[in-house]
């Protein structure tokens, strides 16, 4: 393992338990104002004293275990704010890793859901050919030909401005991850058109193997690794994809931080020359989907040679 | 095609609330005067009717009419849908260049610093979201005093989302051509390194570049939606992007049709250069 790709996971890793647990990571609740305090710069204030894991505000883990464990807080009043505030004063840090658990909960759901359509309707659509393959892939030229974000921003006229933002996300991404499955679909099916004409396949059917049996042992454990690069490959797509929707207002709406709407106040000129903390969201995706793609392109280069060598 | 509209206009018309909604709360609009609108407009026809409508109405060549703008919507596309184009054409030449010449640059000084340097900054660029690039951009015009109503800026940011991914297969596409067996046989010819590079390994990689240029071309008008909306450019994104706030049915319907057609158009154009440029791919 080289140490581009250990630092990489380091920071997968990290990522994930901010995600699980943003309460523990934040010294703050997300929403926590000090309206005395607007665009701090990142700093201590009023000699506000820090202590490593202590008990702040409680909260309840995943929504549902109440705890109030925290890696440090601060005491009131002033703060310590490790990335400054915004313009209500709440903790950019805070909101950063509650933002995390929102877009890095939601990405990868997106893209599992994706792949999963993907390699269900693909690897159907390469086994039976035929006028089914036909269809579907007919069906996926009209997908992969809509411009997405075009029917996204359309998708999202269709929801009412109003609804609760979180709830609508999730609407809309599970729509984002129909309309993304078209692709990989296709990779799918042709890999299983061509696993098909294999040997191992021909030997496997000659020794009586059922059609589910033949997908299930011998197509699905090749087409998995493929599987899993989509998927890592997918995830920064989706990540890209809630920020640019977030940032031009279609995402989720205020208090709730996720890393898109946590850009928006970078659409003020003031925020954008004077407020450099306020930067913060957009360093955290893009170091994110840097890992992601270090991760990708090792894991592509592994599972290529993989079948090449079978 | 037929498919597309049908969608788009079904979403449409499923969602709360319509632009005469709004009207209704204007207290000096009476609600007969909206009944009456209503019926003009062709609102209060049902779902089927009004797609029926709207079909024949387009195969005749017209478009219909924005209830937001009050003006017809082939005006209000013809005069956008030039900017649109010219942005993305101009995006795209430049990504194009820019990064054939990163990715000839990075591949001919392999291993070398200047790889390195291409390939990492090709890389960060690879994945930062194109909202957050244009905002930079934005910022840092303004520091340096480049006006911001300039053509330059929506390019570079559009451009800038391409051109990593055009660097990089570029690079890969390359340096594959010049592991080629007959890459060495042009080598112990005598063929120079100069020559070698630009000459025949180009020709060898323009096969998988060309289907990127398809792909780029599909990607295009996604990219620079949001550009459109960020920077105020006055095309047909930002005239979307406007018509799903408010509502505006047919206009909405016209502009994801519009949208698929100019993709369309791009993919068609892009397999008409690939069989061009490399006739063995017409062999089944």
């Amino acid at each position: 393992m080289t140490t581009l790709r250990r630092a990489a996971w380091t920071v997968l890793v990290v990522a994930c338990l901010v995600a699980l647990c943003p309460d523990f990571f934040s010294p703050y609740p997300p929403t926590r104002q000090h309206r005395d305090l607007p665009y701090a710069s990142p700093g201590r204030y009023n000699a506000a004293s820090f202590q490593w894991l202590a008990h702040g505000e409680s909260y309840r883990w995943l929504g549902l275990v109440p705890a109030s464990l925290r890696l440090f807080v601060a005491s009131e009043p002033g703060g310590i704010f490790v990335l400054g505030t915004d313009e209500f004063g709440r903790d950019w840090y805070s909101r950063l890793c509650h933002g995390a658990s929102v877009t890095l909960f939601l990405a990868p759901a997106a893209a599992v859901l994706s792949i999963a359509m993907a390699l269900l309707v693909g690897a159907w659509a390469g086994f039976r050919g035929g006028w089914i393959d036909a269809m579907v892939m007919r069906g996926s030229e009209v997908f992969v030909v809509l411009p997405w974000f075009y029917v996204v921003i359309a998708l999202r006229a269709a929801l009412p401005l109003t609804a609760s933002g979180t709830a609508l996300l999730f609407v809309v991404f599970a729509a984002v991850a129909t309309l993304g499955c078209a692709t990989p679909a296709r990779l799918f099916r042709g890999l299983t058109r061509a696993l098909q004409t294999r040997e191992f396949v021909l030997a496997a059917r000659a020794a009586g193997a059922n059609g589910p049996q033949t997908m299930r042992r011998h197509l699905l454990p090749f087409l998995l690794p493929a599987a899993w690069t989509q998927f890592l490959v997918a995830v920064p797509v989706y990540i890209v994809t809630e920020v640019t929707l977030s940032f031009l207002g279609l995402g989720a709406a205020e208090p709730t931080p996720t890393w898109g709407g946590m850009l928006v106040p970078l659409q003020q000129y003031v925020v954008l020359t004077s407020y450099p903390w306020m930067f913060a969201p957009a360093v955290a995706v893009i170091v994110v989907c840097l890992a992601l793609q270090t991760v990708a392109s090792h894991q592509s280069s592994v599972a290529s040679r993989a079948t090449n060598d079978r | 095609m037929a498919v597309v509209a049908l969608l788009t206009f079904a979403l449409i018309d499923l969602a709360p609330g319509s632009y005469l909604d709004e009207l209704a709360l204007n207290p000096q609009i009476s609600s007969a005067m909206l009944a009456r609108m209503r019926v003009q407009y062709g609102l209060d026809q049902p779902f089927y009717r009004k797609f029926w409508q709207w079909g024949r109405s387009v195969a005749a060549g017209d478009f219909g009419y924005s209830l937001v703008y009050q003006r017809p919507i082939r005006e209000l596309v013809a005069e956008r849908l030039w900017n649109t184009v010219r942005l993305n054409l101009l995006a795209l030449t430049m990504a194009w260049i820019v990064g054939l010449a990163l990715g000839l640059l990075a591949a001919a000084a392999r291993g070398s610093p200047v790889d390195w340097t291409i390939t990492g900054v090709t890389t960060v660029l690879l994945s930062t979201p194109a909202v957050v690039l244009a905002v930079v951009l934005f910022a840092s015009a303004a520091r340096f005093g480049v006006p911001l109503g300039a053509v330059f800026l929506p390019v570079t940011a559009v451009a800038a989302v391409w051109l990593p991914a055009i660097a990089r297969h570029t690079r890969a596409a390359v340096l594959a051509a010049l592991a080629a067996p007959h890459m060495l046989a042009a080598r112990a010819r005598g063929v120079g390194r100069g020559r070698l590079l630009m000459v025949h390994a180009t020709r060898e990689a323009l096969n998988p570049l060309t289907s990127l240029l398809g792909v780029s071309i599909a990607g295009l008008l996604s990219a620079s939606l949001p550009v459109e909306v960020i920077m105020s450019w006055p095309g047909i994104g930002q005239l979307t992007f406007d018509a799903v706030l408010k509502r505006d049915l047919f206009l909405v319907v016209d502009l994801v049709q519009l949208s698929a057609l100019l993709l369309l158009a791009g993919n068609a154009m892009s397999d008409i250069l690939l069989h061009t440029l490399d006739p063995r791919i017409a062999r089944p």
